[in-house]
């Protein structure tokens, strides 16, 4: 009878840890799966402005992070060029960064092997290029102070690039390209600055564009193509110009008239995408909601 | 019944006698499960023993499922936004509430199944002599094992890589002993064989449960996988 007390109160003192441990652990242990945040950073600042390179008006970028992040913004600052803020682990190779002016145009090559960069333009510069990593993400935040001419946004194996694009943005053209990933668009501007266009393409992973643009002066039209795989459409008050099982085309009703236009155009290869959807209603969970196209391996 | 009256002991009471059964269902099932059922004992202390670990199984699980997806998620940042996720990290210590209560819910179903599937098959296919009621609150002390499994899952938490293996060996060391208590108790109750026990609370109840779990996989599968060939 003893040694089934004893036994009795072992398995009581494991109860009662066990509910101290249930309310403790996850302050006292926090999370079970911990990435290297605390990991030594080294944070190299590099930035051109007017003075630097006086008569230039034209920027032209040719950027390349193997494996890491690009973040994309613009300032009100006129006199600023460019700002990158690189954050590298210890020891990681050091960005090259050239700069090349001929006339009134500036080419600027960056090469990064790994890391996470924070790149700032000015307002004053009009803005052409290409961005790319090789595997991780981008994301850009087109304000009202960005003057793009054309830019090429790429995750050149894998990973991702997310757009936000604000009113009394500036750009003619955006070539998104992600080989294995996703894209993300957020389109929340009610005007923009001129005709502009977007291009999207993902060859396995999916497109969210959690909604579509419409503004009194600006017209816009989505055309949206999956080879294998589905569209996940809300079409709300657009206009359903066209549709069929793996191709979808609407716009604002005010397209043919607006004086500015955005056109956007997606392509996913094996993968979906969803169309004015919220996140997280936008992976499906009923298949007999809102679904204007589908189309599935048969 | 002669062998019966002589390992009678001498009745305990409140927080010690309580300590005694639990230890006894581990050590001396047999003697103990005598003792209860000739103190005809009520329902109440079995069902309280279930709810305890099995709600607590049930919050380990669901912290450390906490503690798995709250780093994890870390890559959805970039998509929904910072703010968003923090609401979103805040929002999973829903997990263990849940948790908890879904394993409570279905510990107290296998537990009043499995003793039906035990009684019906001890008393009508075996001719044993004893109720429903009785064995349910015997059944009731078979959770006392799983705290070997609770002891494996702590540890497991602490550190995933040294207690793994660790704590696999005392999951089996507790569903062995669990067996081994469940036909002590179906014997006891209805004064079966040895044999007769285990068929009457292992075999026939598992035969039953793969029988439900292949049906309910057929009905998963025809709705679901039917419904995505459209």
């Amino acid at each position: 009878m003893r040694a089934n007390i004893i036994i009795g109160g072992m398995i009581i003192v494991i109860l009662l840890a066990s509910v101290i441990f249930t309310f403790a652990s996850p302050t006292v242990l926090g999370p079970l799966i911990k990435f290297e945040e605390d990991k030594a950073k080294v944070t190299r600042t590099y930035s051109f402005t007017s003075d630097d390179a006086p008569g230039v008006d034209y920027i032209n970028l040719n950027f390349t992070v193997k494996a890491g992040g690009i973040d994309i913004n613009f300032t009100d600052d006129s006199s600023l060029i460019y700002m990158f803020v690189f954050k590298q682990d210890e020891g990681a190779t050091k960005p090259s960064i050239e700069n090349i002016t001929f006339d009134s145009k500036l080419l600027v090559n960056v090469m990064a092997e790994s890391g996470d960069v924070k790149v700032t333009f000015g307002n004053n510069y009009i803005y052409n290029g290409t961005l790319r990593v090789s595997l991780g993400g981008i994301t850009v935040k087109l304000s009202n102070y960005s003057n793009i001419e054309f830019f090429d946004l790429a995750a050149v194996y894998a990973g991702g690039v997310s757009v936000d694009v604000e009113d009394d943005a500036s750009f003619d053209h955006l070539n998104i390209r992600v080989n294995a990933g996703g894209i993300m668009m957020h389109i929340g501007a009610k005007t923009l600055e001129k005709n502009s266009s977007i291009s999207a393409r993902v060859e396995l992973g999916g497109i969210v564009v959690d909604s579509i643009p419409k503004g009194t002066s600006l017209g816009s039209r989505l055309k949206a193509f999956a080879d294998i795989g589905g569209i996940y459409l809300n079409p709300g008050n657009y206009t359903v110009i066209s549709q069929t099982v793996n191709r979808v085309e609407i716009g604002t009703e005010n397209y043919p008239t607006a004086p500015i236009k955005l056109d956007i155009e997606l392509f996913t290869g094996l993968g979906g995408a969803t169309i004015n959807q919220p996140f997280f209603l936008a992976f499906p969970t009923s298949f007999s909601q809102e679904i204007t196209a589908r189309y599935f391996l048969e | 019944m002669e062998n019966e009256t002589s390992v009678q002991s001498k009745p305990s009471s409140g927080f010690t006698g309580f300590l005694g059964r639990l230890g006894g269902a581990l050590l001396e099932p047999r003697k103990t499960f005598y003792d209860m059922m000739q103190r005809e004992m009520g329902i109440l202390e079995p069902l309280f023993l279930i709810i305890v670990f099995f709600g607590i199984q049930g919050a380990l699980v669901g912290v450390f499922t906490v503690r798995i997806l709250y780093s994890s998620l870390a890559f959805l940042s970039p998509i929904i936004g910072a703010e968003q996720l923090q609401a979103f990290q805040g929002g999973l210590f829903i997990v263990p509430v849940i948790t908890t209560i879904s394993w409570i819910v279905f510990a107290l179903m296998i537990w009043i199944i499995s003793a039906g599937i035990a009684h019906l098959c001890a008393k009508y296919i075996f001719k044993g002599m004893g109720s429903y009621n009785q064995l349910l609150k015997l059944y009731g002390y078979a959770s006392v094992p799983s705290s070997l499994v609770i002891l494996g899952m702590m540890l497991t938490s602490l550190n995933f890589s040294i207690f793994f293996g660790l704590s696999m060996i005392l999951c089996l060391m507790a569903v062995f002993w669990t067996v081994v208590i469940l036909v002590v108790a179906v014997e006891r109750c209805y004064l079966i064989d040895p044999g007769q026990a285990f068929i009457s609370s292992f075999i026939v109840p598992l035969i039953v449960y793969l029988a439900l779990s292949a049906l309910v996989w057929l009905i998963f599968s025809s709705l679901v996988l039917g419904g995505f060939s459209l």
